[in-house]
């Protein structure tokens, strides 16, 4: 398994954890009670498996994270592209904007970073 | 633990019979709302776990002597040869196979297979117990790190299928990225499940059926009940719904369908069955009263005469019709006579040969002669075993007109023993005179009823004694370790005729009833190896006997009360000891020898070598 390749739960719970970092570890377990109804025993044992896996380090009960939201979600996304699309960007994108329209700001955003990405 | 066993094999059979039923009376519901079916299941599972039931005349189960009737018949194969009448399904078939065996390994080779049917039955209990837990804790750990979604919504993405899972505050699990349609489906349904119990009733059935796991039927029942129980449950989030949402209602539960796997599965919304399901959603139509009165009249009349037991009346009564055609008011009909023994039941190991008439002079007799085997001989010797022949005479008396007395003879082939019966015997025992009982086929019955409590009664007592007397703190009854326990029951028989014989004595006197009685002591005191070939044992005997009034009993020398008010066995000869012959297969009761005659002796072994020697 990658090592960027989060499940739902452990991606939840670095979505916390980007949003509050550096966190104390019992104030994190007090959030993950609230939002995800996990007991405190599940959060402690999934900090130390993501701080195995040096997704996340836990040091003096301060949590941090090791990756930033943009590499998963970068992961993430290559990932599906390779997974559902054969690596095919313009495939993704066609199936993507089916059905959709798109604002046009939107768009200019999309053309720039089309730009930006060929330069 | 084989009593255990016995009691769930009966419940199992008896609810196999009503599954069956209800299995049939599901296909009259095919077109009815799945809820009657689920419904249905519910006797199923009331005679699975519940071992007891009321009567009805009404019940569609068969009789009992279809079924595994007496539980200690089994379990204690001594009650087994007392009791009489009552056979039992796997006794019979047991025995049937068993015939060439001798008769006195018979009933401990039934015991042995019982013992290792039993212990099969609960190493198989553990070994589904202990998959299942396996599977349940490999589940809540793929669970663990679900995350709340709302109220009792967790999402997770390890799952593929929603389910309910939680006794007390049940849970939903539903898998992550699931499209907000289906949602909604999947927690309608859930939501139905849990306010119906489902999650509760779900495991109680799954653990019924562990307990039953021998049974296939069961097993078909419980994949049956979940199939109602989910069709019932679909049906339900249709009626509910205000729109028709039975197209994709289906497409949500086909996307979701999953081959569930493991015993213990949860309530789940994409389970199997999904062709049947998305067959019975589509075929759906709102219900409407008058469809549903008859289904609901069905379920109810089927539920109740499947929970009760079948009464015994009928019975009692087709065979009181089969007695009454061979009434006769002359014991010099033969045909009639040789007819009314043939209906008899005789007790284990006992088996009528042929009858004779004494009818040259008055007073007029019978004798049946039966055939049985030395052991089961020395068994009825004792008084206080013989009430199956005492019904069976009552029967006759009832229904051969002059007849005076009645005899059994047990034969062993060897030695013979009279059983006598007579006429006042007889309208003593019932109270009235015993032909009145014939006038009709309901007082008959009634007499034929009367008869089985008595001895069913009498079986029980007798039991009680022997198990207060062998553990009893005065002084457990001590035998060689080759003896088998049985052989202490006749001892304890034994002692009993002994018992009753002071009782008669004691009632001689028509204002003394003695009301209750015990043994306080049945012990082996001595043992003899070179008196006779066989061994002789002697037992002392302490008993207590309970006057309803003391004052009423004339106290000769030597007898004794104690501090309650029960009379002691001794008299001005001391205490009674019983003397008894025993080898490695049989065990005879010779007589009693008085303390008081040992002690004047000098010497135990004198006074039993005089008795020996008086018995020959």
């Amino acid at each position: 398994m990658s090592k960027l390749k989060l499940f739902d739960a452990e991606y939840k719970l670095m979505d916390i954890v980007w949003e509050h970092e550096p966190i104390n570890s019992t104030e994190l377990t007090k959030i993950c009670r609230q939002k995800l109804g996990w007991k405190k025993s599940t959060t402690y044992t999934m900090i130390r498996k993501l701080a195995q896996r040096d997704i996340l380090k836990n040091e003096n009960a301060t949590v941090t994270a090791l990756l930033k939201r943009k590499d998963v979600q970068k992961y993430e996304s290559e990932a599906l592209l390779e997974d559902k699309f054969n690596g095919s960007l313009p495939a993704f994108l066609a199936a993507f904007l089916q059905d959709k329209k798109l604002s046009e700001k939107e768009a200019k955003e999309i053309q720039k970073m089309i730009e930006e990405a060929t330069k | 633990m084989s009593k255990l066993f016995i009691t769930v094999l009966n419940m199992s059979i008896t609810a196999s019979f009503a599954a069956l039923i209800i299995i049939f009376a599901r296909m009259l519901l095919r077109k009815s709302p799945k809820i009657f079916s689920y419904a249905l299941w519910a006797v199923v599972w009331f005679r699975l776990i519940c071992p007891v039931s009321f009567e009805s005349a009404l019940s569609l189960l068969p009789g009992q002597n279809l079924m595994f009737y007496n539980v200690d018949t089994l379990a204690n194969p001594n009650a087994l040869s007392e009791q009489y009448g009552a056979g039992g399904a796997v006794k019979q078939t047991l025995e049937s196979t068993l015939t060439a065996v001798n008769t006195s390994s018979n009933t401990n080779l039934i015991d042995t297979a019982v013992k290792i049917a039993a212990a099969v039955w609960i190493l198989g209990i553990a070994i589904i117990l202990c998959h299942s837990a396996i599977s349940y804790l490999k589940l809540r750990n793929r669970i663990s790190a679900a995350t709340f979604y709302k109220d009792n919504i967790f999402e997770t993405d390890q799952i593929h299928t929603p389910f309910v899972l939680g006794l007390m505050r049940p849970r939903i699990y539903i898998p992550t990225g699931l499209e907000q349609k289906e949602l909604d489906y999947i927690l309608k349904h859930e939501q139905i499940h849990i306010k119906r119990r489902d999650y509760v009733i779900k495991p109680i059935a799954f653990f019924t059926v562990v307990l039953h796991w021998f049974n296939p039927i069961v097993w078909i029942s419980y994949f049956l009940m979940s199939k109602d129980m989910e069709m019932s449950c679909d049906e339900e989030v249709i009626r509910q719904s205000k729109e028709d949402i039975r197209v994709s209602y289906s497409r949500s539960l086909l996307s979701l369908s999953m081959k569930q796997s493991g015993l213990l599965a949860p309530l789940a919304f994409g389970e199997s069955n999904i062709k049947a399901r998305i067959k019975n959603i589509i075929n759906y139509k709102k219900p409407v009263l008058w469809a549903i009165c008859p289904a609901c009249i069905l379920v109810v009349a089927i539920s109740m005469a499947l929970a009760a037991n079948p009464s015994d009346k009928i019975e009692y009564l087709a065979s009181a019709e089969k007695f009454l055609e061979y009434k006769t008011d002359y014991v010099g009909d033969a045909s009639k006579v040789g007819n009314i023994i043939s209906l008899l039941d005789f007790p284990e190991n006992v088996n009528y040969s042929y009858f004779e008439l004494h009818t040259e002079n008055v007073p007029y007799g019978i004798t049946v002669h039966l055939n049985t085997d030395a052991k089961t001989r020395n068994k009825y010797t004792g008084t206080i075993n013989q009430t199956p022949f005492e019904k069976n005479a009552i029967i006759m008396f009832s229904l051969i007109g002059n007849v005076d007395y009645i005899n059994f003879n047990l034969t062993d082939g060897q030695n013979d023993y009279l059983i006598q019966y007579t006429k006042d015997q007889a309208d003593a025992m019932t109270g009235k005179d015993v032909r009145e009982f014939s006038l009709d086929k309901k007082t008959f019955a009634q007499l034929l009823k009367i008869g089985d409590k008595i001895e069913e009664s009498f079986i029980n007592e007798n039991k009680n004694s022997s198990i207060t007397t062998i553990g009893g703190a005065d002084g457990p009854l001590k035998m060689y370790e080759t003896d088998k326990v049985d052989k202490s029951e006749q001892i304890v028989a034994f002692a009993w005729e002994v018992i009753n014989k002071d009782i008669a004595y004691y009632e001689e006197n028509p204002e003394v009833k003695i009301i209750d009685s015990k043994i306080t002591r049945l012990e082996r005191i001595e043992s003899f190896d070179d008196l006779t070939d066989k061994t002789i044992d002697v037992y002392a005997l302490e008993y207590r006997l309970l006057p309803e009034d003391l004052s009423k009993v004339v106290l000769a020398g030597g007898m004794d009360v104690d501090e309650d008010g029960w009379l002691k066995e001794t008299s001005s000869m001391g205490s009674p000891l019983l003397v008894v012959s025993r080898d490695d297969d049989s065990i005879e009761f010779i007589g009693i020898v008085m303390t008081g005659t040992a002690v004047e002796e000098g010497s135990l072994k004198t006074v039993v070598r005089e008795l020996l020697e008086k018995n020959q």
